[in-house]
């Protein structure tokens, strides 16, 4: 039964040994007990005894079981309380040392936190509990019995008293070793303290104790020293209990150790003993004593002599060391001091191997027991002999039941290990000799043979030595020597392992084997072994194994090994044959192969190229995948099989039709087309294929979405080689936004169309060169032309050849060349030769003039108007004025009376009379003014003036008039220059004052300023009259509106005068208002530029560009 | 101051009548009368005249023909003219004074102030 890795059970496993014996020996020997001399304590021993039973088996339990965490505790806490019972109770008899030393390892059992569990790993390093809980007992104890010498307890319970200074520094140096870090460097250092340290209080020991107290703390010393060495050494976890222990601790550095340990512990007992304690010593021990060393030095002088029996050997000395141990503990009467002593050999047993609960039995209580068998013997008076004896045997055999099983448990490890190393060897090749060779060196070396050697076995049972192994000294008898069977295994009938200790004393060997015996005595031999080797069955070869340094009783064990081994060394001596068979194969096909390989290569470069081939045509799949993807439509082609099948589809259809490739109905997206788009674009593909000619069609489809999109498809159909077409590709692209534009083109151009057709006026289009590129219907039916004798040629081309002007005057050379427009009028030639005038305007195209656009239109029909108005305006001015000149004239006699004198009722009649016939004259005279005007037939003719004068020359004009009413006319005027018709000035100045005079009661005045301000003009008059409401303001300037509707008759005005200001201001580019309030009198302003072009002509104010004036001019004759 | 001789040569007869008995009443002239431009060019070449009043508008010749007639002869060519107009436009104002004339009167006129106004221009004092 394996037990579970002990890692972190190391204390507990100790003291469980502890709890044991404590058991067993309070059983056993209550008198042993030191503490039980005191009359408190003796009734309990036995209590106390069950006490530490039930720790040894709650230890038991928390190590062998995983029982639960709550479990762990309470197993934990009954182990421990025994060893802290005796505690309390060593404190309370003043044994404090004893005390410490049973609550420590107590403590150590509780699951606190300064007693990790198992190895703990911090900052790099880990720590071990056993020799933390161990050190820091020995750091205790030097503390306690430095400090407090009494708690050594009383010179009657203990022989340590008077060697106190020797427990202080041991237990310091110990402590030292065992609880200081130790990293890599200071190992030396360690033991160098460790080495120096102990020797020194060694000696101190001998002068003060005598040689007993000395050997007995080296030997704790030393046991330190091995418990904590591989620690030092080799930084790995501690041996104790532990079951990664992989190298043999018992190596030389260590027996020495220990041998040297036990020469030493032999002369202190044969040295001169202390007073008072040599008592203690009886002959037993010093047998003891000496039986363990002897033990240990043969085995230190005979190493490998000793080897078989050198486990067994070693744990007697352990058990020899621990009853001795415990021997002279019982001689100072305290049986508890010796498990103290025996402590150290148990972990050094325990560093032996792996099983660890046997071998606490075998090194803690086997040894103990036989101790305690001895003592009950000498100390009769305390225990009955018969008693001791029985328990001592059943323990004992335990013990060595255990051991057995320990020695037993290495010898497979060991064979294990062989078994390993043969069949690494096996494994090394195929070779067979040198397989064989390495087979049989391992052999040999193992089993510590003479020598050893594999024989191959044909079929006529003829054996040849094929590998041999001859130890150092050993005469070989040389590879392929061969003998026959029978003489390998004594018979003709080989099986199994033959096995001869003695050649002198086998049977077969006498009588008829006695040739044999005689050859094998020539070659040394004292014992031998053979064994056969088989390989499906077959005998093919034997292994032997001669002993000539002397007799050897060849092992079951060994037999067992050696038929193991032998199977395999069969197996790899049919795969060498198989081997070597196989290369030969393999040396004719190497022939047949290059022939082979001649071949392949140039598959291979063909294979290359293909390769090479495929890649690139990967690639430009690739390339054209990705430009397909990222192409705004699809690409299709259509393969004939019977009937046209898509065979190829790729683009960007979820955005085309609002379907995946692969939901698109079969037919693709023809079939998503409308109707009448699928059959005419079917009858299109049909003629194209049908003519060989590529083909493009646009149609129609409805997206999954319900939306109509325009695709245009555009492919070609390619053809077999009898001119029948196999396949059709092509790609169809989204041209609804070009349809969408399209469509808003056409409807913007047929309403331009439309425009330009309805339009009335006549409208060409010129390119930069003043040539026509476009004339409108209304152009054409005016000038009686066809379009296709107009287009591209010169503009000028539609004047009278008689009028046409120079480039360098046209209006429409003008425009192209300044990019702004110009007007004018100009006498345009029929197709029959007739011609008509045309006013017209030229627009440049653009900012650049890229062309002109000229409209125009026939004024003929206008002039004739006009002159009609000309005229008729001159008649009533002629018709009416002349009547009126007589009438006024004569009333006018009349009232002078110059003719005679009047009734007083007849002159009043008459100057009523004369009044309206003024009136009347006034208001003929304003509308012809204003229609003249307003009409544009009044040309202004811009004089340089000044505004001085001008005001100047309206005040004479109206000073009578105000003189008349009694109104002063004041003027404050600066005199500046001013580009104006005087007249129309005056003009407007006389109104103004006029009616500034009429809304004036005598003797106010009427104020008339003018100022130069921002570039114009301001010229203001202003009266104190009545004023004007405020909504009456801008009314006034209109014809016949005055303020009161009674205000023509009785100031006599025509309700003309203000159209007329305005007209007059206004046609010289100036404002015109009036501002008022209410009786506080009113101010009429108006404004003229100054120093300012003259505005654009218009067309309705033929000022400039005259071109065609010369002629065309229907006031000009 | 002497008694002025003035041709009056209008086709209006009312015209002619009033304005003669105007001047003939208010400022005691001697006042000639001619019904047309030829019979007006005949009086001014064979009477010795102070001023002529012209009517512009008039059949056959117009005033202003018939002043240039009376510029052409040394005989007429220092009698001063007053052309009298129905017509008021700035512009053929502008026109008639361009010509040379010494003033133009626009119809209807005060005939109480005719005469003043003619002695004004003229420089009767």
């Amino acid at each position: 039964m394996a037990l579970p890795s002990l890692h972190g059970n190391r204390l507990r496993v100790v003291v469980l040994g502890f709890n044991l014996y404590w058991a067993l020996s309070l059983y056993a020997f209550p008198g042993s007990f030191s503490l039980s001399t005191y009359d408190g304590i003796r009734p309990y021993l036995p209590w106390l005894s069950a006490s530490f039973l039930a720790g040894a088996l709650a230890l038991i339990l928390l190590i062998r079981y995983q029982i639960p965490h709550v479990g762990r505790i309470l197993a934990a806490c009954v182990g421990a309380a025994p060893l802290l019972f005796v505690a309390a109770y060593a404190i309370s008899v003043s044994s404090w040392l004893g005390a410490l030393n049973y609550a420590a390892m107590g403590l150590a059992l509780l699951p606190l936190p300064w007693f990790p569990a198992g190895g703990e790993r911090r900052e790099g390093r880990t720590r071990y509990l056993y020799p933390a809980v161990l050190g820091m007992i020995l750091l205790g104890t030097a503390l306690l019995a430095w400090l407090v010498p009494s708690s050594l307890g009383t010179p009657e319970t203990t022989f340590i008293r008077p060697n106190r200074l020797l427990v202080i520094g041991s237990g310091l140096a110990g402590a030292v070793a065992l609880l200081l870090p130790h990293d890599e460097g200071r190992i030396s250092l360690w033991r160098a303290v460790s080495a120096a340290v102990l020797p020194a209080f060694l000696g101190y020991g001998f002068l003060r104790g005598g040689a007993y107290s000395g050997g007995v703390w080296l030997i704790h010393a030393v046991g330190v020293l091995v418990v904590s060495r591989p620690l030092f050494v080799e930084r790995r976890p501690f041996p104790v209990l532990g079951a990664e222990v992989k190298a043999d601790p018992l190596d030389a550095g260590d027996q020495h150790v220990e041998l040297t340990t036990w020469l030493l512990v032999a002369a202190v007992v044969f040295l001169r003993p202390v007073e008072g304690e040599a008592a203690h010593t009886g002959p037993e021990s010093i047998l003891f004593v000496l039986l363990m060393s002897g033990l240990n030095l043969l085995r230190w002088l005979f190493p490998s002599r000793l080897s078989q029996a050198r486990q067994l050997l070693w744990h007697l000395s352990g058990v020899a060391t621990a009853t001795g141990l415990f021997l002279i503990g019982l001689g100072h009467g305290d049986a508890l001091f010796a498990p103290v002593l025996i402590l150290l050999p148990i972990l050094a047993a325990r560093s032996l191997g792996q099983q660890a609960a046997g071998q606490v039995l075998a090194a803690g209580v086997g040894p103990l027991l036989i101790g305690s068998l001895l003592a009950s013997h000498q100390m009769q008076k305390l225990y009955p002999f018969g008693e001791g004896v029985v328990t001592g045997t059943v323990v004992t055999a335990i013990s060595l039941i255990a051991i057995r099983s320990v020695v037993q448990q290495r010898r497979q490890l060991k064979e294990l290990e062989m078994m390993s190393r043969v069949s690494g060897a096996l494994r090394q090749s195929l070779d067979l000799v040198p397989l064989l060779q390495a087979t049989v060196d391992e052999l040999g070396r193992t089993l510590e043979t003479s020598r050893c050697h594999v024989w191959l076995i044909d079929s006529e049972g003829v054996c040849t030595a094929t590998a041999e192994y001859a130890a150092p000294g050993v005469r070989p008898i040389g590879v392929g020597f061969q003998v026959h069977l029978s003489t390998i295994f004594l018979s003709e009938h080989a099986h199994g392992v033959v096995q001869v200790a003695d050649i002198d004393a086998h049977p077969l060997l006498g009588g008829p084997g006695e040739a044999l015996r005689k050859s094998l005595h020539q070659t040394g031999v004292r014992s031998f072994m053979a064994a056969t080797i088989r390989f499906d069955g077959d005998l093919i070869a034997a292994v032997t194994f001669h002993q000539c340094d002397g007799l050897r009783a060849w092992q079951r064990e060994e037999a067992d090994f050696l038929e193991a081994i032998s199977g395999q060394i069969g197996l790899a001596i049919a795969h060498a044959d198989t081997h070597a068979k196989l290369v030969t194969s393999y040396q004719d096909l190497q022939a047949h192969g290059e022939e082979l390989i001649a071949q392949q290569e140039e598959l291979a470069a063909q294979n290359e190229q293909l390769t090479t081939k495929s890649q690139e045509l990967e690639e430009a799949q690739e390339k054209l995948s990705n430009l397909v993807d990222n192409l705004a439509g699809l690409v299709y082609r259509y393969v004939w099989r019977g009937n046209w099948q898509l065979e190829f589809l790729a683009g960007t259809s979820l955005e085309l039709t609002g379907y995946h490739l692969n939901e698109l109905p079969k037919g693709a997206f023809l079939s998503l087309s409308l109707a009448e788009d699928r059959l005419s674009g079917e009858a299109e593909l049909a003629r194209a294929v049908a003519e060989r000619r590529p083909y493009a069609f646009e149609y129609r489809i409805r997206t999954r979405e319900g939306q109509i999109r325009w695709l245009l498809t555009r492919g070609r159909a390619l053809y077999d080689q009898q001119g029948a077409p196999r396949a059709v590709e092509g790609i169809v692209t989204d041209i609804t936004d070009r349809k969408l534009a399209e469509e808003s083109l056409a409807q913007v151009s047929r309403e331009n169309r439309l425009l330009l057709t309805s339009a009335g006026e006549g409208i060409c289009g010129l390119d930069s060169a003043g040539k026509l590129t476009f004339v409108n219907p209304a152009a054409l039916r005016m000038l009686g032309q066809q379009a296709s004798d107009l287009l591209g040629q010169p503009i000028a081309t539609m004047l009278h050849p008689a009028t046409k002007p120079g480039w360098d005057e046209c209006p429409v050379g003008k425009t192209l060349r300044e990019a702004r427009p110009h007007s004018g009028q100009a006498l345009l030639q029929r197709r029959d030769g007739t011609t008509f005038p045309a006013e017209f305007v030229c627009t440049p195209k653009g900012e650049q003039a890229e062309g002109a656009v000229v409209i125009f239109r026939d004024i003929a029909e206008r002039q004739a108007v006009e002159r009609m108005k000309n005229e008729f305006i001159s008649v009533v001015s002629h018709e009416l004025r002349t009547p009126l000149t007589s009438i006024r004239g004569s009333l006018g006699l009349l009232n002078s009376g110059k003719l005679g004198s009047l009734p007083e009722k007849g002159q009043r009649m008459l100057q009523i009379a004369m009044q309206n016939t003024d009136r009347l004259v006034r208001l003929i005279n304003d509308i012809l003014d204003i229609e003249r005007i307003e009409s544009g037939k009044v040309t202004i003719h811009k004089a340089n003036c000044d505004v001085a004068h001008l005001v100047a020359q309206a005040i004479e004009v109206t000073q009578p008039v105000a003189d008349k009413v009694g109104v002063r006319l004041e003027t404050r005027v600066d005199s500046t220059p001013l580009r104006a018709d005087p007249d129309r000035i005056i003009q407007a100045l006389t109104n103004l004052i006029g009616n500034a005079i009429k809304f004036s009661e005598p003797g106010q005045a009427v104020r008339i300023d003018a100022r130069a301000a921002g570039g114009e003009i301001h010229f203001v008059v202003q009266d104190q009259g009545r004023g004007i409401p405020a909504g009456k303001l801008e009314s006034i300037f209109e014809r016949f509106q005055q303020v009161d509707a009674s205000d023509s008759r009785k100031k006599g005005g025509t309700g003309l005068g203000l159209a007329i200001c305005r007209s007059i201001v206004q046609e010289h580019g100036g404002r015109i208002w009036a501002e008022s309030e209410a009786g506080q009198g009113s101010s009429f302003h108006f404004t003229l530029p100054l120093h300012r072009e003259a505005p654009l002509a218009t067309p309705s104010l033929p000022a400039t560009d005259q071109h065609g004036g010369r002629s065309s001019s229907p006031r000009g004759g | 101051m002497s008694t002025k001789r003035v041709l009056i040569i209008d086709d209006e007869d009312d015209i002619r009548e009033v304005t003669q008995v105007t001047l003939e009443t208010v400022a005691g002239w001697q006042v000639l009368t001619a019904p047309s431009a030829k019979a007006g060019l005949e009086l001014a070449g064979r009477l010795q005249l102070d001023a002529i009043l012209l009517d512009v508008m008039m059949p056959e010749m117009d005033g202003p023909t018939v002043f240039a007639h009376l510029q052409v002869d040394e005989r007429t060519r220092s009698i001063p003219v007053i052309l009298l107009t129905a017509k008021v436009q700035t512009s053929e104002v502008r026109r008639f004074r361009e010509l040379g004339v010494a003033a133009v009167i626009a119809k209807p006129f005060d005939p109480i102030f005719l005469a003043d106004e003619i002695a004004l221009i003229l420089g009767w004092s």
